[in-house]
This record gives C-alpha cells, structure tokens and sequence, in this order.
C-alpha cells in the first residue's frame, strides 16, 4: 500500500479496500471449484434418472398389460416419467457443461448458468403446478366430507 | 472470454493455480432467474408439503389402518422422497438466499450457494438410488 504524508486522510484498512471478491459477477475459484465439484454427481444423477425413468415405463407397462384401465396411480406415475423427462434433459445440459468445466474450460461457465436458470425455473413451475391440482383436490375432498372432517366436530 | 488469470508460464501452475472467472450481464441475468425461480419452488413447495402433510395427519387420525393398505416399498418411497423434498427445499431456500447475497455483498456468497446446489444433487441423487432400488422390488414381486 502506498504511504502518505497527508495527516487528515482516512485509514485505510484491508476490510475498506475494494477487493476484486466483492464485485458482483465475478466467480472465484473456491465457486468454481464448487461447481466442478458437482460434475460427477450430476453424472450419477443423470444416469439414475434415466434408469429410474426406464423402470418406471416397464412399470407402467406390467400394470397396464395386467388391468387394462388406467388408474390414478398409473396417471401420476406417467406424469412423474414426464416431469422426470423434462428434468433429465436439462441435467444432460448441465452434466456437458460441468465437465467441460472441470476440464479447464472457462468459457463453460455461462453454460452452467444457463443450465441452473432452467433447472430452477423448471422445478419452480412443476412445484407450482403439483401443488395447485393437489390443493384443488383436497378442496374438493374437504367439501364433500372425505378429508379433514374432524376439524369440523 | 477466457476466464485465466494465471500466468501460463508453466503448464503445471496453470492446473493447480487457482482461477476465477467473470459473468456478463446476461449470466448475472440467468444466475438472478435461477435464484428466483429457487425461491418460487421453496415458497410453493412449502405449502404443497404442508398440505400434504395434513392429508398424512388426516388419514392417521381417521383411520390408522389405512396405512396398512399400502405396500412397505410404497410407504418407504413415500416417506424417503417427503424427507427428501423437505431438505431440497431447505438447499433450495439456502440457494436462493445467497444468489440474493451475491449481488448485494460479493462472491463468498456464490461460493456457498454452489455449494447449497452440489448438496442438492447429492441429496437427489440418493433419492434415485432408493426410487430405483423401490421400483425394482415392486418389479420383483409383479412378475
């Protein structure tokens, strides 16, 4: 730090300086270390997913050659491998772009990104969604007397 | 843009040397529309695993047994995803919380929202191991 001869300057300590650290934008390598961290479980997670998915259909697939009729529990089931399909190809994005990541590649960062903002916009429209049509059918069974009928008496 | 900011001297402190890297305007953008989206799936989730719960409760008081109707593996998946999906939105909420962080005080805070996130895909990676692991009981027994 430079000297001054200057009595009325303020101190000047380390926590007062400007440190590249807190300017917005900028990543640090303990958060880039973070995120190459997560490389390999998004690998594992997107495996399991795919292999949870397939299990799933055959599933689906042993009930419906069975029964015949679609139940509710079917219905949701199929719903689940959609939502699970929609999630698995924004995680194959960011399994790319995360290993691209910890192969040295800077550049992948903005992928990575890229790839959060949709995973989390994503999950924010499925949880908004799942708890909408779950709100409307507790409704509906709380007005006809099938749930929570004991709050009542 | 190259993120380097280590001297590339040699190829040796190239790979250990610690490195940083810059988001423009349109990443600082994506990173504020992933926390935000974070935020939205914590508040609505919270509600949804409230409900949820209360539909639980509401079953367990009225009529204990009908648990009993349920396989183990159904009881164990059902059980093993609500803890699940009540620690993601504790790692959810800590996300959203510090992307918030960073842009208001510095990088330490991305630091520990990636760490929040990294915690996440270890947490949901267990849960596929044990939804995989259910389904193929349920298999076993259906054949």
């Amino acid at each position: 730090m430079a000297t001054t001869t200057n009595p009325f300057e303020p101190p000047r300590t380390t926590d007062l300086d400007a440190t590249s650290g807190d300017v917005p934008g900028r990543v640090s390598p303990a958060a880039l270390r973070e995120l190459e961290d997560a490389a390999p479980w998004v690998r594992r997670l997107v495996r399991l997913s795919a292999l949870v998915i397939v299990l799933s259909v055959a599933s689906v697939g042993i009930d419906l050659a069975r029964r015949f009729r679609i139940t509710t529990t079917t219905a949701a089931v199929v719903a689940n491998i959609v939502v699970s399909i929609l999630f698995l190809r924004i995680l194959r994005w960011y399994e790319g772009a995360s290993t691209r990541l910890q192969r040295g590649d800077a550049s992948a960062l903005r992928a990575v990104v890229d790839a959060q903002a949709s995973y989390f916009k994503l999950a924010g429209v499925v949880v908004t969604l799942a708890t909408g049509l779950f709100a409307v059918y507790l409704a509906y069974g709380v007005a006809t007397g099938r749930w929570l009928s004991w709050m009542h008496s | 843009m190259d993120a380097l900011v280590t001297s590339p001297d040699s190829g040796a402190a190239v790979e250990s040397a610690p490195r940083s890297a810059e988001l423009d305007g349109r990443d600082l953008d994506r990173l504020r529309a992933a926390g935000a989206g974070a935020r939205l799936a914590v508040g609505v989730g919270s509600v949804g695993l409230g409900l949820l719960a209360l539909q639980w409760l509401d079953v367990g008081l009225k009529n204990p047994y009908a648990f009993g109707l349920f396989t183990v593996t159904t009881i164990l998946s059902g059980a093993a995803s609500f803890i699940a999906s009540l620690a993601a939105i504790v790692l959810f909420w800590a996300f959203g919380r510090n992307v918030s962080a960073h842009f208001a005080s510095g990088d330490r805070a991305l630091e520990r929202a990636f760490r929040h996130l990294r915690s996440y895909f270890v947490l949901w990676t267990c849960l596929a191991v044990v939804s995989a692991l259910m389904i193929l009981v349920e298999l076993w027994r259906a054949l």
